[in-house]
Parts: structure tokens; C-alpha cells; sequence
């Protein structure tokens, strides 16, 4: 028997579905945790409400989802030839605040843990951070750094 | 049998229902810290009015013979806040002489010209030290002392206090 060559033709079944909605996010650093000229011997802390000197991101979803926000926090600051600085966060050194008219006052939390909350009155968020430096009594004077980083996810 | 080349293409593409797309992102800011030396302030010299008649003002510029100075200790190019406690009289046992009108003037030499005027006060004022050198601030302060017309002829003395912090 003879076979066709048969070239089935390509088939395209294509059932209408509902569209797939992807959420769409993004996390921005937009202010330094900078906690400024510190003494030797003297602890320093800032408010995560401290305008100028808090850490701070923004970032975007749709209302209505449920995100959970999670900080990778140093527990030191590197400094000159190797020194470091222990830096600390309470349980209340994180704020969250939306940024359209009608969104509810600031929210502190413990940036040690994750947070989740379902966005509501604004699709964009501030996120404010702040901290304690201990510098020990024998600190070796310098400029002191090291990196947060805040993970968003879509639930 | 030929061998059948079949070749077949078969797409399939079902779509059904919803898929959320879960998304994660993450972002970094930097922490920042400068450790500063110790501050340190020193009196380098007192505010002499010397001889002074009743009934007749007598001022000493911050910026003239006879100003007080006092002599600042800190880490370079670091901007440092004055707050100063004044006295409203100079005493001697029940007599006041009263003293006012308050001048200052800041430098990053020990020099009372190409500095910064300023009103001395509880108030914060914001210097900023000096680029180099152990001494990296300089404040003299003036003022003006008013004796009575029946002035007792005595040694009248106070204290003028200066904080040095950090900004």
C-alpha cells in the first residue's frame, strides 16, 4: 500500500483561554543607610522615618497582590585595612508607606523577618530601612560600607 | 516499503485557564559610615576687657585685640556644630556687670581675618574644620560689657561655654 507522503499539515489548536497575567514588579535602591560621622565607643542609630539619612527602596506591583518583602542585611560595615563595624536592626527599623493619596499611614516592621501584605491604595511603595552601628572604643577611624538588599515577590 | 517520510508537525498549543506568573526582584541600596576622632576643645585665650569705666560701654570685637578663643580638636573637613552658654553678667560676689551683644567668628587657622562671622548662642552653628592639621578649628568671641554709672571699681569675671559635636 502505498502511503502517501503525507505531510500533515501543521496544526495549530489554539483554544481560547483567559490571558495569563503576569505581575509585573520591580525594586529600586533609591537612598544610601547612612548613618554619617560616628564615634568611637558610641553607638549610633537611624530611624528607619529619618528622611535623609534612612536606607530607602521603591517598588511596584498591582494592587491587590499579595507580595512578601525580604531585606539580606549585613551584620557589619567593612572599613579601612580590613577593619570592620558591627551594624544591627531592631524589629522595628523597616517602614512601608504607599505612595498614592489615599494610602494608609506608615507600617513598621521587623526587616529581620519577611513581611507580606496584599498592596492596596497605590501600586508603588516606599520601603525605608534603618539601623545601629557599634563602633568599639578602639574603632580605627575611616569610611565604613557594605550592601542591604530587599527582595519583593509575588505571591 | 518505501519508507515513509512522514513528517509531521504537530503544534499544539493549549491554552487553559490562568497561569499567575509569580515575579521576584530585588534591588540594593549601600550602609555608610565614617568613624571620627574624638573631639577635643581647649580655651586659648580669655576675653579681656581690660579696664573698663562706669557708665561707658566697652566692646572687644571677635575679630580684635582681646577676643576669647577657644581652640578645637576634631577630624578634618568635618562639618561640627557650636552651641555656646553665655553669661548674662560678669560677677564679683553680689555686683554684676552685665555683658551682651554677643560676636563670634570661626576659622580654620589661628587667624581672626578670611574666617566666618557669627552670633555666638545656644543655637547651633555649623563650622567646618579644617582639610589638615591636629587643631582644625579656631572660635574667637566678642562682646560688649555695659557698667553702670555707679559701677563698683572691682575684678568682674564669667564663663563662656562652647559644644563642639559632630553634624
Amino acid at each position: 500500500m502505498r502511503l502517501a507522503r503525507a505531510l500533515l499539515p501543521l496544526l495549530l489548536i489554539a483554544v481560547p483561554a483567559t490571558k495569563a497575567e503576569a505581575q509585573l514588579v520591580y525594586v529600586s535602591g533609591q537612598q544610601t543607610l547612612a548613618f554619617g560621622g560616628v564615634m568611637r565607643g558610641i553607638p549610633k542609630h537611624i530611624l528607619p522615618s529619618n528622611p535623609i539619612m534612612s536606607g530607602k527602596f521603591e517598588f511596584q506591583a498591582v494592587i491587590g497582590n499579595r507580595v512578601r518583602i525580604r531585606f539580606t542585611l549585613p551584620n557589619r560595615l567593612n572599613g579601612p585595612a580590613g577593619a570592620t563595624m558591627p551594624v544591627s536592626f531592631s524589629t522595628t527599623d523597616a517602614m512601608l508607606q504607599g505612595q498614592g493619596p489615599s494610602s494608609p499611614p506608615p507600617v513598621t516592621f521587623n526587616p529581620r523577618a519577611r513581611y507580606t501584605f496584599t498592596l492596596a491604595g497605590s501600586n508603588t511603595f516606599n520601603v525605608w530601612i534603618g539601623g545601629t552601628v557599634t563602633p568599639g572604643a578602639a574603632q580605627a577611624m575611616g569610611a565604613y560600607s557594605n550592601t542591604i538588599s530587599m527582595t519583593v515577590t509575588v505571591l | 516499503m518505501r519508507k515513509m517520510k512522514a513528517v509531521s508537525a504537530v503544534v499544539l498549543g493549549l491554552c487553559l485557564g490562568t497561569t499567575a506568573l509569580n515575579a521576584q526582584v530585588t534591588g540594593s541600596i549601600n550602609a555608610t559610615a565614617n568613624v571620627l576622632s574624638t573631639i577635643t576643645v581647649a580655651s586659648g585665650t580669655n576675653l579681656l576687657f581690660g579696664n573698663v569705666t562706669p557708665g561707658v560701654n566697652k566692646t572687644i570685637a571677635a575679630t580684635g585685640a582681646g577676643a576669647g578663643r577657644f581652640d578645637v580638636n576634631a577630624a578634618n573637613s568635618a562639618p561640627v556644630s557650636l552651641t555656646f552658654t553665655l553669661p548674662a553678667n560678669l560677677t564679683n560676689g553680689a555686683n554684676n556687670l552685665p555683658i551682651g551683644t554677643w560676636s563670634g567668628y570661626w576659622n580654620t587657622t589661628n587667624s581672626q581675618s578670611g574666617g566666618t562671622a557669627f552670633v555666638p548662642s545656644a543655637a547651633a552653628t555649623v563650622a567646618t574644620t579644617a582639610a589638615a592639621g591636629a587643631t582644625s578649628l579656631y572660635v574667637f568671641v566678642g562682646a560688649t560689657v555695659n557698667p553702670g554709672a555707679a559701677q563698683p571699681a572691682l575684678l568682674y569675671t564669667g564663663t563662656v561655654t562652647m559644644g563642639v559635636v559632630y553634624n
